[in-house]
């Protein structure tokens, strides 16, 4: 229990996907513009993110390790997240027919997108055991999340109430956020 | 219009192609690549290389696809050919594949190859897409050169050229005293402020061009 709850804060806080790892910055900064939206696509990574991390340390682990066929891993992690993704969304769609109206438009986003096939590769990469699997399957989406929807509000309000400078309109000031939201983050390194 | 009439404007337009707009596709390509040199030249080949053999390959194949099958064919020659490069260069420059971890399978879910596919390879001609993937892959790589080369000078004092088959350091250049370098630079925080200003840079210069 201990060991999940560290991995958990190491995720989410500590070595947060987005600002240190870099992964999915294409959706983060192509949705953060509005709050709502980027409250639909964090939703949409949690309900996919589980499943791909952990299906694809099994599919590793169990299937392409006995077969000594690692060289594949890119081909097979690729096509089973296309796969995955569709599936995924075909489920919400029978099931949660009301949160499906949120997450509809993200769902192709994450297809091939570097968020889910780069966590997965640090899964396998990693070594891990399948608990701490589980505990980087939960703690990688909510770090996303945390820090989407944080991002997006901050975003928001700075398009409509600031004078940004000329040079820095568009994407220059979106990095500049992030490297700040970066420096706050960086307060928790150290805690785990 | 003459068919080399046709490439100069095609290789024209991919490099001046509004360029933030690509640096925007690659980010996180860019920011892991960049905090050397070395490493930044590394990946920006291997993108290069693969832009160039994908997206004529799927000129080429794209009479035999439909909007049902086209994304898994993608997925499939993408994935194929960054295996393949990756598994070239762990051989020929082992240094220069652990330079990049994760971030060389990464490569194959950038951005740039999906869009240059829809935009070009899906309309144009195979050499004509050609083209266009060596002007877009020389724009993105300096791009890479010139972050790296900030983010390394100023982070650690020099640039090291390392030999990137065994990791030998062949030259050091520009060495900054260490009191006056910026450690940070080469933390992701770095990489997110380099490229910020980068960018407002890029689009400082752009507005006095047009005046």
């Amino acid at each position: 229990m201990n060991e999940i709850l560290t991995i958990l804060i190491g995720t989410i806080f500590v070595g947060n996907v987005v600002l240190t790892q870099y992964l999915g910055l294409c959706p983060f900064y192509g949705v953060s513009k509005k709050w709502g939206n980027s409250v639909g696509l964090a939703i949409t990574s949690m309900l996919v993110l589980f499943v791909s991390i952990v299906l694809s340390y099994m599919v590793y682990t169990w299937i392409l390790i006995p077969l000594d066929v690692t060289y594949l891993r890119l081909v097979v992690m690729m096509l089973m997240m296309v796969v995955l993704v569709h599936v995924i969304e075909k489920l919400v769609k029978r099931f949660l027919p009301t949160l499906s109206v949120l997450t509809q438009p993200y769902f192709p986003l994450l297809a091939m997108n570097s968020l889910a096939l780069g966590t997965s590769l640090v899964v396998i990469d990693a070594n891990f055991s399948m608990l701490e699997v589980i505990g980087y399957a939960l703690g990688a989406p909510l770090g996303f999340a945390l820090v989407l929807v944080l991002f997006a509000s901050m975003h928001e309000r700075v398009l409509q109430h600031n004078k940004v400078p000329h040079a820095f309109k568009g994407s220059a000031i979106a990095f500049i956020m992030t490297a700040l939201m970066a420096m706050a983050f960086m307060a928790f390194s150290g805690i785990v | 219009m003459k068919p080399t009439n046709k490439l100069f404007i095609a290789f024209k337009q991919s490099v001046s192609n509004q360029h933030t707009y690509l640096v925007m596709l690659g980010v996180c390509t860019a920011l892991a690549s960049t905090s050397s040199v070395s490493a930044a030249f590394t990946l920006g080949m291997v993108l290069w290389v693969a832009l160039m053999m994908t997206n004529p390959l799927l000129a080429f194949v794209k009479r035999w696809t439909n909007e049902d099958n086209k994304l898994i064919v993608y997925v499939l020659v993408i994935a194929t050919v960054v295996s393949l490069l990756a598994m070239v260069l762990e051989t020929l420059l082992p240094f220069g594949h652990g330079l990049l971890g994760i971030y060389l399978p990464l490569i194959a879910v950038n951005c740039i190859f999906i869009t240059r596919i829809e935009v070009v390879a899906a309309q144009e001609s195979a050499s004509v897409t050609l083209v266009d993937a060596f002007g877009t892959g020389l724009s993105y790589v300096v791009f890479l050169i010139t972050l790296g080369f900030i983010r390394e000078l100023f982070g650690t004092g020099s640039i090291l050229f390392h030999d990137l088959s065994t990791g030998r350091v062949l030259f050091e250049l520009f060495v900054i005293p260490d009191d006056l370098t910026i450690p940070l630079l080469t933390q992701p925080i770095g990489a997110f402020l380099t490229i910020g200003l980068y960018l407002a840079a890029i689009n400082a210069m752009w507005k006095r061009g047009q005046r």
